[in-house]
């Protein structure tokens, strides 16, 4: 196969539920699929995913844009890579103290030794806030998504 | 003869209305056009998930799946979307006329129920059916997503569990700002009207694809109904700029009748009483 033949760049187009779509064309796109990170190159084979929380790279060229999706699926067909998800957010709109502050809520709510905790909201409100962090810079922790 | 006093308060009063109305149209009108934003927003994500679902059912086989069999029994659950607010001409009028004859027509000797959204709509349907399955009040005024899925999440969990065989929803659809269309959509049990290019292509499916599209059935609920709710609300301001904007006018045309009125008047009285100190002067 010739894989150095450059094919058409990919489309990206990220729909969010209460948003207007992002729309993106990239040479690379890397997703956080809920069975691990994966990559996609032009010429992929058609795919559907499951997406967990997590961080959607598109890299073109030099230039890289990062969005956060919260969950929901991807399809990729013909180099269009459609990703639906619940909430998404580019990393320039993201709202660095928000995200801090849910963090600490979360890791208070992990840690406290109290029944009524939701453990299951809170971590996921947890990764949730990890992920914005990641997408935006330097993250809080090592290691977060 | 009609008198001026009472003419000219009664143009006062309905030059007031008009200034209400007038500013009930400005308020719509803002109103109208940030619902609007928010509905071109929500589309995208609606149709996508649609056409996805469309697509991938095909890789799957539908005889079994709990969304997509039809129930038994003859019980149809109606979904109803109507205004919590009024003052919006025929937009709710319309819904609750529409529901009327599909009960007595379309839906004749079928067990219906009822779930009604907005506040107009159930105090009308309850006054002329009696008990409703379910109403949700004032969800418009702080609408979120979840909003949409505590109305729809109920109803998706008796046809899953048998009690219903069928899922309608009466809703308007957002044409532009003078019209809206009433339309009455089946949601469950979902079938798909065309599959489109996905259900030829071969996929690789992460996880299998009968989960996959599970998880999507529901989330095309949610999605569904998130924007059937925004196409209420940007329909709902529509038709009440409308409303509004035709009162106002009406008004404008009453005004110019009654001054018309009273200018004939006021003229005739002072005809007559020139007359009267004319001929009093000639008389002496």
């Amino acid at each position: 196969m010739a894989e150095t033949k450059q094919s058409a760049p990919l489309a990206l187009e990220i729909c969010a539920i209460d948003r207007a779509p992002y729309r993106v064309e990239a040479a690379e796109i890397s997703l956080p699929g809920e069975q691990g990170l994966f990559s996609v190159l032009p010429g992929h084979a058609a795919l559907v995913a499951t997406l967990g929380v997590g961080v959607v790279k598109a890299r073109a060229g030099a230039e890289e844009r990062i969005f956060v999706i919260n969950g929901g699926i991807a399809r990729v067909l013909e180099n269009q890579v459609l990703v639906l998800t619940r909430t998404a957010e580019s990393a320039e709109d993201i709202d660095r103290d928000r995200a801090e502050a849910a963090k600490k809520r979360a890791d208070g709510r992990l840690n406290s030794q109290r029944d009524k905790v939701d453990v299951a909201r809170a971590e996921a409100a947890l990764r949730r806030a990890m992920a914005r962090l990641a997408a935006s810079g330097n993250p809080a922790s090592p290691g977060g998504s | 003869m009609p008198n001026l006093q009472g003419i000219r308060r009664r143009i006062a009063s309905v030059k007031s209305t008009q200034k209400i109305t007038r500013a009930m149209k400005m308020v719509a009108a803002a109103k109208l056009r940030r619902a609007q934003e928010a509905l071109i927003k929500t589309r995208p994500y609606a149709y996508h998930m649609r056409e996805l679902v469309n697509g991938l059912i095909a890789h799957i086989d539908p005889t079994d799946h709990p969304l997509l069999r039809k129930g038994t029994g003859d019980k149809v659950s109606l979904l109803i979307v109507s205004s919590d607010r009024g003052l919006c001409g025929g937009y709710n009028s319309s819904i609750v006329i529409e529901t009327m004859r599909l009960l007595h027509e379309d839906f004749k000797g079928r067990n219906v129920e009822l779930i009604v959204v907005g506040k107009k709509g159930v105090d009308a349907l309850r006054r002329r059916r009696g008990k409703l399955k379910a109403s949700h009040l004032g969800i418009f005024d702080r609408y979120t997503v979840s909003s949409a899925t505590s109305v729809i999440d109920p109803v998706v969990e008796e046809f899953v569990a048998g009690q219903t065989s069928e899922v309608y929803c009466l809703y308007n659809e957002f044409k532009s700002a003078i019209s809206q269309k009433l339309k009455l959509e089946r949601l469950l049990p979902y079938e798909p009207e065309d599959t489109g290019k996905l259900a030829d292509a071969y996929f690789i499916f992460e996880p299998s694809a009968e989960e996959i599209v599970s998880a999507l059935l529901r989330d095309n609920l949610h999605a569904q109904m998130h924007r059937i709710l925004h196409e209420a609300m940007a329909s709902e301001q529509g038709a009440r700029m409308a409303a509004m904007d035709s009162a106002t006018n009406n008004a404008r045309d009453v005004i110019a009748k009654l001054t018309l009125k009273y200018n004939r008047v006021r003229q005739d009285a002072i005809t007559k009483e020139v007359v009267e100190i004319v001929s009093g002067a000639e008389a002496l």
